[in-house]
């Protein structure tokens, strides 16, 4: 036995590990040339050495590799598919599986790996290349200086693409440190130290800047980039970062002026496009300045630019003839999903339901995981059915209460409206994305799985009607991050709409002495929906004076003073009174709120002024509210004298 | 006015008499009839119906139900008008025109949402929450300043003749105990290039191989591993690797070279008492135990633990192990550390 488990191991070994001959002296030759030719961008003649090359050593990876991204490079990153098959064939000749990062275990492949996750950054698939970056950074000391830093940047990068400016800014620090300083061999001297670092200073801070703005460490952000402004006042990439903190700080017109600043030639150096960024930034000041339509002006038109980049890339890629036909830079560059995204939210906030849903169930398709974006849609699921809460009080709804009249003579009959309230169930299930109520329920949940554990974060509790089937169950919630500030602000008017919610479900649930309770209009003490005083570290005096004052308030939302929202809640209170049969109560409550709710009054309330006349019997004072408002249905007058009889003949004869 | 229930209009003696036979007992008769015929049938003769138990059991159904579901009310309003309103009615108030009568009947009662059908009940005032409020929720974009492109492998054709055989040396290694002289070239090379640790083909997983073949290469290999980042977990490797001689001459030899962190000593420390204790052949339990012992009082005498930390597990160790003399040794080593000491706590003396 032990024989031969010896053999196989020995076996085993020669599969794996046969040797490759020796270097010569005259590969070492053209090895350096080949490397000497790349390094001056002489990519052809570069090409051609390693051809050279790769005759003499066939089963070398290391040739084959430097030979795929010397082709690579030729070609201007236009070849990525042959690229990544020559690499997965490099990776077979170096029993390498390029896949599972853990199992990188020899330093000497790290190359490969590091280009593997080179593709996959620009692929966008930001996950699986930080996934190989974390392993390959185990091996960062023995790393060549060139690889180590490009590494050591593009794990920096990664890190921010995934929004982990913490970990990102760590990076940043450890390769201040170690990977851009030359000390790493002894005896370096003074000068050549200063010299490497700075060629790298500039980026350094560029990626500090970064990562504070994405903290929100206004400070040192602030230091940042007034050393940034001192050098580099004309990198666009500079006046961007600066721009993106002035409107993080709230002086929006100075964050337009410097986007505006920057001529937009069409494509930076890495192949991104200025127009969408450009248009796409100014929609997203104009969101803070609550100009929402504008800012959707400036969305559509970053969308129609993407649109236009993308066709011209296809289009460069069919002249070309090549495999994949986009240069390696270009393929990950539409933002698209982004738009689509900033895009719903801004048309949300402009009052367009629909065409806000529209977008959003595009976008949650590739931001699945984001809580705020499932409430958002959610949110235009409701707005599709309700636009607004004064909605109640337009003519057409009124019109809704008297539907109109049959036959003339004795046997006129009016016909009443049966409610503002919907009863249609959906047809089909809830899953397929539609703007109804029970996919805005669906939405809900899954904002509340994707939420983080902590229960401050989870700012009301769910309330749901118990009647599933026709009652649309009414679930509200609003994730927020811990300590925001803006948490306060929207308290108040959600507790207050929790009662009215718990209230009309307790009313289905015939608990009406509850429900009752809870509508008492005494309860209602704050709706407000502005913000306490700004406790951000930003510097006053600086704020620019046109910002929104209240920086919460970016979509209005009525009932808007304590008066007109405790007569709503007087109103329900009149409602669940009114099915529990205490109609004068019911009466007297309904009187009270409607002289205080505002003209016009909501159509429900002449439903339940109707209801309860009618229902104890006094037609003739139905009659006066019918002939008020709705004259138009009935040609019957009440003549209003103080003895005389009620006006309506009885009807003692037949059926109509 | 009052007198009649507000939703349905008065029915006459002979409609009531109708109703009621049919809810009760329809007789053939009745239904030969005609509506005028049934109409214009006196019936001050015929017997009342009693309606309570239908009001009854009606009331009974009733009560199971929730109020909301009993609070509607029929939407068709009877609005006579009460002046004429054409030349046809003047002076014939109260008379029936049938053809707007059927028309009236018709749009009523049939069609798709007869009027006749619905109900209106009171309804509450259902208010949207307001959008919610998110601070930077859209996403701002910048121009990356940065060229992210495939990098060149420059170790191509560079490897040193040197590099192989070392290569091919440390291979050895792991499957077996190499000459002296093969040792001496090895640790050579390492000496020369400090480099040259990470591309011998180490890994952690191997580590254990190279402890049993070679401990004395493998000691110089993780002395000279010391400052990367991988050392935590060759660490963790050694500590979880089969107690043996070597394993714990490399551990040993470790602890008196570097400063090695205490949570992976007192690791060590631990698992090999607890070898100990499960080995279930005496010979080797012996050996190991003895073992354990010089190791422990290595540890103790170069100061490198500190005894406090582990006395309680070590003394249990030695009682335990009693009948092995160098257990004994050991246990009074702790013993005289431990009254030698002037700060000692009552509950390191007590057992």
């Amino acid at each position: 036995m032990a024989d031969n488990k010896a053999k196989n191991d020995s076996d085993a070994e020669m599969e794996t590990s046969m040797p490759l001959p020796q270097v010569t002296e005259s590969q070492k030759e053209l090895a350096s040339q080949a490397m000497s030719e790349f390094d001056k961008k002489q990519y052809g003649s570069c090409c051609s050495l390693m051809h050279k090359l790769i005759a003499q050593r066939p089963t070398d990876p290391k040739v084959a590799h430097n030979k795929a991204v010397a082709e690579f490079f030729q070609s201007g990153f236009l070849t990525t598919d042959e690229f990544r098959q020559q690499l997965s064939k490099v990776c077979q000749m170096a029993h390498v599986n390029i896949d599972n990062s853990e199992s990188l275990e020899d330093v000497d492949h790290s190359v490969i790996y590091f280009n593997q996750a080179v593709i996959l950054y620009h692929l966008r698939q930001y996950k699986a290349a930080l996934n190989i970056l974390d392993k390959l950074f185990q091996y960062i000391e023995p790393l060549e200086e060139a690889l180590a830093k490009k590494a050591t940047m593009l794990l920096v990068e990664l890190y921010l693409c995934t929004y982990q400016p913490e970990k990102a800014m760590g990076m940043v620090h450890y390769a201040e440190k170690t990977v851009f300083t030359a000390g790493k061999n002894a005896g370096e001297k003074e000068n050549k130290e200063d010299q490497v670092d700075e060629a790298w200073k500039p980026k350094i801070s560029l990626y500090k800047t970064r990562c504070l703005l994405m903290m929100k460490s206004m400070k040192s952000c602030k230091r940042e980039i007034k050393s940034l402004m001192s050098t580099q006042a004309m990198n666009t990439a500079v006046i961007y970062l600066k721009s993106n903190f002035e409107h993080l700080r709230g002086n929006h017109k100075k964050a337009m002026k410097m986007l505006g600043s920057v001529s937009t030639s069409d494509f930076t150096e890495a192949g991104e496009c200025m127009p969408v960024m450009y248009n796409n930034n100014l929609g997203c000041i104009h969101f803070h300045l609550s100009k929402h339509h504008l800012g959707a002006f400036h969305f559509r038109k970053a969308f129609q630019e993407n649109e236009n980049a993308i066709k011209d890339i296809k289009r460069g890629a069919e002249h070309n003839k090549n495999l994949s036909g986009k240069t390696l830079n270009s393929i990950g560059m539409s933002r698209h999903f982004e738009l689509l995204y900033n895009m719903g939210i801004q048309l949300l906030h402009c009052g367009k339901a629909m065409p806000a849903f529209d977008c959003l169930v595009e976008a949650v398709q590739v931001f699945r995981s984001n809580p705020r974006l499932w409430l958002r849609l959610a949110e235009c699921c409701i707005m599709a059915n309700r636009q607004n809460n004064d909605e109640d009080r337009k003519l057409e709804k009124r019109l809704e209460v008297i539907q109109g009249s049959d036959g003339s003579g004795i046997h006129r009959k009016l016909r009443l409206g049966p409610g503002l309230k919907k009863d249609n169930p959906s047809p089909g299930t809830p899953a397929i994305p539609a703007a109804t109520h029970e996919f805005a329920a669906l939405c809900l949940k899954n904002a509340l799985h994707l939420l983080p554990e902590d229960p401050l974060t989870a700012e009301k509790v769910p309330i749901e009607d118990s009647d599933t089937v026709k009652i649309t169950p009414e679930m509200v919630l609003v994730p927020a991050p811990p300590g925001n500030p803006l948490k306060a602000a929207e308290v108040a008017s959600l507790r207050y709409l929790g009662h009215l919610y718990m209230a009309e479900a307790q009313v289905a649930m015939d608990k009406i002495a509850d429900a009752i309770q809870l509508l008492n209009p005494e309860l209602v003490v704050d709706i407000s929906l502005t913000l306490p005083e700004n406790k951000t570290e930003q510097d006053k005096s600086e704020r620019d004076p046109e910002a929104s004052e209240s920086k919460g308030y970016f979509y209005p939302w009525s009932p808007k003073d304590l008066t007109r929202a405790k007569a709503i809640a007087q109103y329900d209170l009149a409602t669940a009174h009114a099915i529990r049969g205490e109609y004068d109560k019911a009466g007297q409550n309904l009187g009270e709120s409607s002289s205080r709710i505002g003209t016009p009054l909501p159509a429900q309330m002449y439903f339940l002024k109707l209801y309860l006349d009618l229902i104890e019997g006094r037609r003739n004072m139905a009659q006066v509210v019918i002939k008020d408002h709705f004259g138009h249905v009935t040609p019957n007058r009440v003549e209003m004298k103080m003895n005389s009889k009620p006006g309506v003949p009885r009807p003692d004869t037949a059926v109509s | 006015q009052f007198d009649l229930h507000w939703a349905i209009p008065a029915i006459s003696p002979a409609e009531r008499y109708f109703l009621s036979q049919l809810i009760s007992s329809p007789t053939k008769e009745m239904f030969k009839k005609t509506p005028t015929q049934i109409i214009q049938l006196d019936v001050s003769s015929m017997q009342n119906f009693d309606v309570s138990g239908l009001q009854l059991a009606l009331a009974e159904r009733q009560s199971e139900m929730p109020a909301q579901s009993k609070s509607a009310m029929p939407c068709v309003v009877p609005d006579r008008d009460t002046k004429p309103s054409s030349f046809d009615h003047f002076g014939k108030p109260g008379v029936i025109n049938p053809d707007v009568q059927r028309q009236t009947i018709e749009s009523l009662l049939t069609g798709n949402k007869a009027p006749v059908e619905n109900c209106m009940m009171p309804e509450f005032i259902r208010l949207a929450p307001p959008l919610h409020i998110a601070e930077d929720e859209l996403c701002w974009m910048n121009p990356v300043d940065m060229d992210y492109s495939v990098a060149w492998d420059t170790t191509m054709c560079v490897s040193s003749s040197a590099g192989v055989e070392i290569r091919r040396l440390m291979s050895k290694a792991f499957k077996g105990a190499l000459t002296l002289q093969q040792q001496q070239q090895l640790l050579d090379e390492l000496e020369k290039d400090n480099k040259l640790v990470y591309h011998i083909g180490l890994t952690p997983a191997k580590l254990p191989d190279l402890v049993e073949n070679n401990p004395l290469v493998a000691i110089e290999v993780l002395l000279r591993l010391m400052q990367s980042n991988q050392i935590t977990e060759y660490f963790s490797v050694l500590v979880n690797m089969e107690m043996s001689l070597h394993s714990m001459e490399v551990v040993n030899r470790l602890t008196t070279a570097v400063e090695l962190p205490s949570e992976f000593i007192h690791l060590y420390i631990s698992n090999c008492i607890s070898t100990c204790e499960t080995i279930r052949d005496r010979y080797l339990q012996n050996r190991l135990v003895r073992l354990v012992c010089v190791f422990l009082q290595s540890l103790i005498r170069n100061k490198i633990i500190d005894v406090k930390d582990i006395f309680i597990e070590v003394q249990a160790f030695c009682i335990e192990f009693s009948r092995i003399r160098e257990a004994a040794g050991l246990f009074r080593l702790l013993k005289s550390l431990d009254s030698a000491d002037p700060q000692n706590t009552p509950t390191a003396a007590t057992r």
